[in-house]
């Protein structure tokens, strides 16, 4: 046998199992890339969402003793976060629509729209989320210092002092803002990964495969 | 009730229903993963009608639909994995009989499975006649491109029929 052969038996195939339904809004799109980044994009606002709801009512239950001017900042942070990550949502936001809309591109070109597309998308994302540290890292501290921030915060101001009588605070601090940092770098880069990077690493394959190859 | 632009639309997918099927079971080796892809490229294209410029032939603009929905697709986890040796039980064997010249088909849907999805566009863009500067179009690349890349995925191609015993 040889492709020419084959060609043959090509263009006489059997169309068996293969019905068209009639009705078009019976077709549901069930693995393409798009979809799920389009779902996921979806579901992390949604998780953001709920995410800020929790925050904005925590200062409220009594355990967490966030009060006085504790609250004021608190609620400044929680803002100044909101703000942040709407930079990104946008770029997200735009990316979600261009997928909807339908360009008759080239492979390539096609395969090039969406690799930078959905690239600068994640870019930002983790941009705008290493950005966010610091302040996640202050919401942590008011969050679990349960009703101590300023008195914590004082001990921390006078830090020689604090070292001498109570290094034990110190060095649970700095365990506690490492651990932090620790955890939410590995937060952005599995987040980013789980939910873009790896429909990105697809696309990209693709991309690769269709460079220009040296003639023998 | 059926719009007449459905209408329109149902008989064009109708008459080149052969084509999509041939992406989908070139892209997917199970039917449950072909019958899911020819569903997607069919809404796909629906969704995109609007951009199909009457002058140009319906099934030159259905191939390049049905590419770009293939090359960003992906199986779904549950089932099998993407590579797997060429034994005859597998479900793309089902919809054949044992005939000699289905025999050679069959043997060609397992190879395919091995190469990667640019790899399969220029197979079928090739099988379905398309010219070494058509499928460069299709494809975005340079006609050498396209040429060497082809010729690249046919050797590719015989090299993992005849691996499995089979002369090609």
């Amino acid at each position: 046998m040889n492709f020419d052969e084959l060609k043959e038996q090509w263009n006489n195939q059997t169309e068996n199992n293969f019905e068209v339904d009639p009705n078009l809004s019976h077709y549901k799109s069930v693995g393409s890339i798009l979809v799920k980044l389009r779902r996921n994009i979806k579901m992390e606002f949604i998780s953001w969402l709920c995410a800020i709801i929790f925050l904005l009512v925590l200062p409220n239950l009594e355990v967490y003793q966030i009060t006085g001017y504790v609250k004021v900042a608190y609620y400044s942070i929680l803002l100044q976060m909101c703000l942040s990550s709407m930079f990104y949502y946008k770029k997200f936001f735009y990316f979600y629509k261009s997928t909807k809309q339908f360009e008759l591109l080239s492979s390539r070109e096609n395969l090039l729209k969406l690799y930078y597309d959905l690239k600068f998308s994640i870019e930002t994302y983790k941009m705008s989320s290493y950005l966010l540290m610091p302040q996640g890292i202050l919401i942590c501290f008011i969050f679990f210092s349960l009703g101590h921030s300023a008195e914590w915060m004082d001990k921390i101001y006078h830090f020689g002092e604090t070292w001498k009588n109570d290094s034990t605070f110190i060095i649970y601090f700095i365990l506690g803002i490492f651990a932090g940092l620790i955890s939410l770098v590995i937060c952005i880069e599995s987040m980013s990964y789980y939910y873009y990077g790896k429909y990105l690493k697809m696309i990209k394959n693709n991309m690769d495969a269709l460079e220009e190859e040296a003639e023998l | 009730m059926v719009k007449p632009d459905e209408q329109q639309f149902l008989k064009q997918i109708e008459k080149n229903k052969g084509a999509i099927i041939k992406v989908s079971r070139m892209y997917m080796d199970n039917l449950e993963d072909q019958q899911d892809l020819f569903q997607e490229i069919v809404m796909q294209l629906w969704r995109s009608y609007g951009s199909f410029r009457k002058e140009s032939l319906f099934s030159t603009w259905l191939y390049r639909v049905a590419i770009n929905t293939a090359l960003m697709y992906f199986k779904k986890e549950k089932r099998r994995p993407d590579q797997q040796e060429l034994t005859i039980d597998i479900d793309v064997v089902d919809e054949f009989d044992n005939e000699k010249k289905e025999e050679q088909l069959r043997y060609f849907y397992q190879a395919v499975q091995h190469i990667n999805p640019v790899e399969k566009a220029l197979i079928f863009l090739f099988l379905e006649g398309q010219s070494h500067r058509e499928i460069a179009v299709n494809l975005g690349i340079s006609e050498v491109n396209a040429r060497v890349k082809l010729n690249r995925t046919k050797e590719k191609l015989q090299q993992i029929i005849k691996t499995q015993g089979y002369e090609f």
